[in-house]
């Protein structure tokens, strides 16, 4: 940050040393030209007419005006009416046209002359004389020794201060920034032992400025630690049961490989498929979980219909589970019910629960009627499906261990245990709830709350996108 | 049917020949899309079987270029990732139906027969679901060979649902198609028909489910 101001302010010294410049060329010639200017005005005092001459008196005066420039050379000419040369050089580099301009004012210009810079001024004087009238012009040089002299020291004062005053800028700059960032450093000097898995908050700092800092990196650390603990959970909790399923499946292959028989029995292949066809669920199980919880941390929200959504959902299941006995029910509006959500999980959720209450929804009672009702309902600021089934229902002591990884409550122990934890997680996600009941149909209620989150999440898409 | 499989995993590619075959099915086997564009260059098939992840050029691309070139042939696209972008991307090329992998190999059949008994349905006037048969040109309808006997709006029902397998269809699609402007109906009068279309269905392949709020949909069951 230093470097970059310390190259702006040089980049200002360059510019201002050319204003710098400038100022100091026109001050000296400004002097120096008042100088000339007296000396040709004492000159021309001296010119006079005297019967039908003109005569020349230079004055001494305008040489004294002359020598305070000791060093430089003075050159001049005098031309009488009609341009004739009547006293001093006659190869001054000066024009008819600058003598015709000087008529009306003093013309002053630079030239070059016998290798030197000389600054020149051009003078006019009227004569009006019975027998000489007409102008008399006095061009008066000189060299620009001392004027040079004064425009460096000028230049040179003008640009030491200016350096000065940045330097004191550049200084004054590092110390606030350094003061500035000084909170900053502390920050990193308390975060570079740490690693970033330890579970230690920062300390509390008196910087006012750097407290807000310090929460926000305490509640991202405790928040990163959290998804990363239940990443292990999950790992862990996925690899028991992925292996434990794989045992049993390998055992039996063992065992029926190692039957004395040279044929194997169907009942142990059938055995084998039942099992490994619980892996698969349990595997697309998981998958689905860890989907739903990486989306959740995603937040990839766009606007969805809930109504379609549901009749594409209930779709499919009645397409998957024709073959068996069980009817479904949708009791939902005609219009469309639009919200901000993640489409594929709330999908993955429902089919979850659609699933589970297939599997837990059957009864022994005879001439059960087998019916599994969907249904939503609109408030004020959520919206509310139900998914009711006619089973056996959850006693009310075990419905929240229900919502847990792998947990299988009921008498039914057939499914993965993460069907209903896939839903809970994706209504997280959603900021919605899930809640378990018991159904007017006899079995189990699971009711996902979802709030209509269309203003408030907009902002995730957008980041989003970007 | 007859039937191209692009499946670059050998033992998953023997077990579902081996399966198809069994089931009396004409079924070839290439292990890349390469191979696959040649042969149905050449050769007709009914339906194509096409893995997403080969060797060489992906499922995907065959897909498009087949697409591309105007090839109607149902495509049933095999995919091991569950997410619903590749089935998006997959039905957006042009593909007829998915499967995602692991699957079941009488899945994988029921959905290759719907997919041509929908083909055919286009263009022949026998339309097969499972053990029932019916006739478009006839209006015959036999389930195991055996003609039954139905009244027109049966049939009439009957022909809609199988046109419209695994699709839902409510009260109004079904009145829409089965009566004209002139002709007054009660939704009743849909029940009934339906009610006498489900007796003579029983011990067929076709399942006519109800869901209270959405309306019908028919599946074959085979």
């Amino acid at each position: 940050m230093l470097t970059r101001t310390a190259l702006l302010m040089c980049a200002v010294l360059a510019i201002l040393s050319v204003g710098v410049w400038h100022y100091a060329n026109t001050s000296a010639d400004y002097s120096y030209d008042r100088l000339l200017s007296s000396a040709s005005v004492s000159m021309l005092d001296g010119i006079s007419v005297s019967g039908e001459q003109i005569n020349i008196d230079l004055p001494y005066s305008a040489f004294e005006i002359l020598q305070l420039a000791p060093d430089d050379k003075v050159f001049y000419g005098i031309y009488g009416p009609k341009g004739r040369l009547l006293s001093g050089y006659n190869d001054l580099p000066v024009s008819n046209d600058d003598i015709v301009s000087a008529t009306q004012q003093p013309y002053y210009s630079l030239r070059h002359y016998r290798q030197q810079k000389v600054r020149f001024i051009v003078r006019s004087k009227r004569l009006s004389e019975r027998s000489v009238a007409g102008d008399v012009t006095i061009v008066l040089g000189q060299t620009t020794q001392a004027r040079d002299s004064q425009m460096r020291d000028t230049l040179y004062t003008a640009l030491t201060t200016l350096m000065a005053v940045m330097a004191i800028a550049l200084l004054v700059m590092w110390i606030a920034i350094n003061r500035a960032l000084a909170p900053l450093n502390w920050l990193s000097d308390q975060l570079q032992p740490d690693s970033a898995m330890q579970d230690n908050s920062l300390p509390d700092t008196r910087i006012l400025e750097v407290a807000p800092l310090t929460h926000a990196i305490n509640n991202y650390r405790h928040q990163w630690l959290d998804a990363l603990g239940s990443m292990r959970d999950f790992i862990a909790d996925a690899s028991h049961q992925i292996r434990t399923a794989q045992a049993t499946t390998k055992a039996q292959l063992e065992i029926a490989l190692s039957a004395k028989a040279n044929t194997i029995d169907k009942a142990s292949v059938e055995a084998i498929y039942q099992d490994h066809t619980k892996l698969t669920r349990l595997t697309n199980q998981l998958l689905a979980h860890a989907t739903v919880l990486h989306r959740g941390d995603r937040k990839a929200f766009f606007a969805i219909d809930l109504n379609q959504m549901l009749k594409e959902v209930i779709t499919h299941a009645v397409r998957d589970y024709a073959h068996t006995d069980v009817e479904f029910e949708y009791l939902g509006p005609e219009h469309p019910l639009s919200m901000y959500g993640d489409e594929i999980v709330l999908k993955e959720a429902l089919r979850n629960i659609i699933d589970n209450a297939v599997i837990h929804g059957q009864s022994d009672q005879p001439d059960h009627l087998n019916l599994i009702r969907i249904s939503i309902k609109q408030g004020d600021h959520s919206y509310e499906i139900c998914i009711e089934d006619s089973g056996f229902g959850i006693p009310e002591h075990a419905r929240a261990q229900a919502l847990e990884r792998f947990a299988k409550v009921g008498p039914n122990q057939h499914g993965s245990g993460l069907g209903l934890a896939i839903a809970h997680s994706a209504a997280l996600t959603h900021e919605g709830q899930l809640t378990l009941g018991t159904s007017s149909l006899g079995g189990l209620q699971v009711s996902l709350r979802l709030p209509n989150q269309s203003e408030s999440v907009t902002h995730y898409v957008e980041q989003d996108h970007v | 049917m007859r039937v191209l499989l692009t499946e670059d995993n050998q033992e998953l590619a023997r077990s579902i020949k081996h399966y198809f075959k069994d089931n009396g099915h004409a079924i070839d086997w290439v292990d890349s899309a390469e191979k696959a564009a040649t042969i149905l260059h050449h050769d007709d098939f009914d339906v194509l079987i096409l893995d997403v992840n080969l060797p060489g050029k992906s499922g995907f691309e065959l897909l498009s270029t087949l697409r591309s070139n105007k090839n109607a042939l149902p495509v049933l696209i095999l995919t091991a990732r569950a997410d619903i972008d590749d089935r998006v991307s997959a039905l957006d090329l042009g593909a007829d139906d998915y499967l995602v992998k692991p699957f079941d190999l009488r899945e994988l059949a029921a959905r290759c027969r719907a997919l041509v008994r929908r083909e055919r349905g286009k263009s022949d006037n026998e339309i097969l679901c499972g053990n029932l048969a019916f006739n478009s040109a006839t209006k015959i309808v036999k389930v195991d060979g055996e003609v039954i006997d139905m009244r027109p709006r049966e049939v009439q029902m009957l022909e809609l649902f199988i046109t419209h397998l695994d699709r839902m269809l409510t009260k109004d699609d079904i009145a829409n198609r089965l009566y004209n402007f002139d002709e007054a109906y009660t939704p009743n009068a849909i029940e009934q028909t339906l009610t006498r279309l489900r007796k003579h269905l029983q011990g067929s392949s076709v399942l006519i489910k109800t869901v209270r709020g959405m309306g019908y949909l028919a599946h074959v069951d085979d």
